[in-house]
């Protein structure tokens, strides 16, 4: 078998996130299968922790690379955009022919509001030369919050299920097939936004008594 | 009328003169911000904006003086070179930051979930967002993307919007007219 060396960017700005719990999902799935995988923090790079150099290298030294994210106002936050421009302008065709792929996610259930991420990679694929595997968009996912798939019971089987296909069709360098994000789609039909957003509101307001704040509609900013 | 120019090119260039001139023309006054050179640090998605301090970031920088612009403002003018299909980092900075004019509640509006603004009390959009793509000769595929990030941004913000895509290459007067005509049509 051959073995492939697998990249994942956790795109998260944050350590504990829903996209290092998806980004560990992964690893564990890629090793199961006898591939090697590797995790690291954009934000890292973009902190000056690590060096572009250094992502440089990970990246020469790998077959695939999958940006795993969070969406910001409907696409990648700030510091993966920077992050991938980097790369772009320091790119000297050296990564032709190696595969990308994108996870997306976010809170909003509908997919098309994170659909830029993978637009964005795809586009940023295309301009480093490397063969665009898809991607897969998960909505409502901060409910998994940083915690372990398996904890999610049957939501987080059909997530697991869905990654494995994931990875099955990345390692044998096809694209990730549309059938997969069906099965990784909650319709919810737009009927329910009302009361899901009435829930969301209660969750939001508990949180807001807890932290101690009387007006949530100040306007810190009106003058 | 106020405008917010949020200028995301990464040096001087003809379109922001351009764009100066013309709103100038139209006697309408403008704030202008060069994003480059301001110091707007990334959002950590802390949490601190929606349930802590509503609406106030936690890391000091520049994006107060951006806020305090655009809540008086009834149009933004976004300029950004196109990357990726989507806006360049300079831009995205602010953006991502524009979640300070949310409110943290959700709410159903035209059959999408979207977060209403905090400072647009009467119901009436925010303000108008006026977003001038910059292509170096991209694929119409990246230029599609663009558009459709911009739907998807006036969406979840609740926003009217207008996307103009001007090739740089172009004769300068000529990305004049376009940012004319497209100005009278979003005149609000």
């Amino acid at each position: 078998m051959n073995k492939k060396r697998i990249l994942l960017l956790n795109g998260s700005m944050r350590k504990k996130s829903t996209s290092l719990t998806i980004a560990k999902a992964f690893k564990e799935i890629i090793e199961k299968k006898g591939h090697k995988a590797q995790i690291i923090d954009v934000i890292d790079y973009f902190d000056n922790k690590d060096t572009i150099e250094n992502l440089k290298e990970l990246i020469a030294n790998s077959d695939i690379i999958g940006m795993i994210a969070p969406c910001y106002v409907n696409t990648l936050p700030y510091a993966d955009i920077w992050c991938l421009e980097k790369l772009v302008y320091e790119y000297q065709g050296e990564w032709k022919g190696k595969g990308f792929f994108a996870i997306a996610q976010g809170g909003m259930p509908d997919k098309q509001v994170h659909q830029s991420i993978l637009d964005t990679s795809k586009h940023f694929a295309e301009e480093t030369e490397m063969e665009w595997l898809g991607g897969l968009i998960i909505g409502m996912a901060p409910i998994i919050n940083g915690a372990p798939l398996e904890n999610f019971g049957f939501i987080g089987k059909k997530i697991i299920k869905g990654f494995d296909g994931a990875v099955e069709d990345i390692i044998n360098d096809k694209v990730i097939a549309s059938s997969l994000q069906k099965g990784l789609t909650i319709n919810i039909p737009k009927v329910l936004y009302y009361p899901l957003s009435y829930f969301l509101n209660l969750n939001t307001k508990k949180t807001l008594k807890q932290n101690g704040v009387t007006d949530p509609y100040r306007q810190p900013y009106a003058e | 009328m106020n405008i917010v120019i949020l200028d995301g090119m990464e040096s001087e260039n003809d379109i922001e003169n351009v764009l100066k001139k013309v709103i100038e023309k139209e006697n309408k006054t403008y704030t202008y911000f060069k994003l480059k050179d301001m110091k707007i640090l990334p959002c950590r998605n802390c949490g601190v904006c929606g349930v802590k301090m509503p609406g106030e970031c936690a890391f000091k920088d520049d994006m107060p003086k951006i806020i305090k612009a655009l809540v008086k403002s009834e149009m933004v003018v976004m300029l950004t070179p196109i990357r990726f299909g989507g806006f360049d980092s300079q831009l995205k900075k602010a953006v991502d930051k524009l979640s300070l004019l949310g409110s943290p509640f959700l709410e159903v509006k035209k059959g999408k979930l979207s977060h209403p603004g905090r400072y647009n009390t009467d119901g009436k959009s925010m303000f108008f967002d006026f977003v001038i793509g910059v292509s170096r000769n991209h694929s119409e595929s990246q230029k599609q993307s663009f558009r459709n990030l911009i739907i998807q941004n006036a969406a979840i913000m609740e926003m009217s919007y207008k996307t103009l895509i001007v090739e740089e290459a172009d004769d300068i007067t000529k990305i004049e007219h376009c940012i004319i005509d497209a100005l009278k049509e979003v005149a609000v």
